[in-house]
């Protein structure tokens, strides 16, 4: 799999297979922090480490209101660039993904928000980023979805580094 | 003639007087390249001054981007929340 420029405004991902396909319909599932207070607590971090209670209040009042509208954006860029990936024909087990350059910039914020979130709801330290992606079970699909979820910025990033 | 009334020093002119520090701090998913961009696109930083401070923040934990008074330094702060980094106000030493 690899990310080809194709013209100023467009660049090419692929081949896909299904899995990688499937991974790509998760970002936004993996990027929502319901249900995990460490996940939401790193999307939404104190400005204070916590040592202002009242400032910290403030702050989830009237700024983390517009961090919840900007980050749903950049997902819902992302929904819309895939919602009708893989298309139905012709049938395929691989297929390469289209995105417009003008894009990527909310692929890299969704793409982020997606890794933070399973890092934290998995407890993933220094360890398990720099360790092997081995074993089995939903923390390593997890770990591998970080992994895949990164390569697939630093693509990104490059792209835009060369404009 | 009547006594000069005084005023006594609040606490919120007091915080407003120091300066502040935005810090970035350190975690083990955000990209090398990615919090470098963030800084250029933030502060403004050349790229060597932003890799400057992605390495600190790397290797010592934590990097203080930017000081100043308090108003824009919370602004610093929303912003880089805004790109996902682990940023925090602190009052400079």
């Amino acid at each position: 799999m690899k990310v080809t420029r194709i013209d100023e405004q467009t660049i090419a991902i692929g081949p896909l297979d299904l899995f990688s396909t499937e991974l790509l319909h998760q970002i936004h599932l993996s990027a929502n922090p319901e249900g995990s207070r460490a996940a939401r607590e790193r999307l939404y971090p104190s400005p204070t480490h916590g040592e202002d209670a009242d400032f910290d209040q403030d702050w989830n009042d009237y700024v983390e209101p517009d961090l919840v509208d900007m980050f749903a954006t950049s997902i819902e860029v992302i929904e819309s660039d895939i919602a009708d990936f893989p298309p139905a024909r012709p049938a395929a087990d691989h297929h390469t993904l289209h995105l417009p350059i003008k894009n990527l910039e909310a692929w890299i914020h969704g793409l982020n928000q997606a890794r933070l979130a399973l890092a934290a709801r998995h407890g993933f330290t220094e360890k398990e980023m720099d360790g092997p992606l081995t074993g089995e079970g939903l923390d390593a699909l997890a770990l591998f979805q970080v992994h895949f979820y990164g390569w697939l910025q630093e693509c990104f990033l490059r792209v835009l580094r060369d404009e | 003639m009547p006594e000069p009334t005084v005023i006594e020093q609040t606490d919120t002119d007091t915080l407003l007087d120091v300066p502040w520090n935005v810090v970035v701090h350190n975690d083990p998913v955000n990209l090398m390249n990615y919090v470098t961009r963030v800084f250029i696109k933030v502060f403004g930083f050349t790229e060597q001054r932003a890799e400057k401070h992605m390495l600190e923040v790397h290797q010592n934990g934590r990097s203080i981007v930017w000081t100043g008074m308090r108003e824009r330094a919370e602004a610093y702060v929303q912003q880089l929340h805004g790109h996902l980094l682990l940023a925090t106000l602190e009052k400079a030493e």
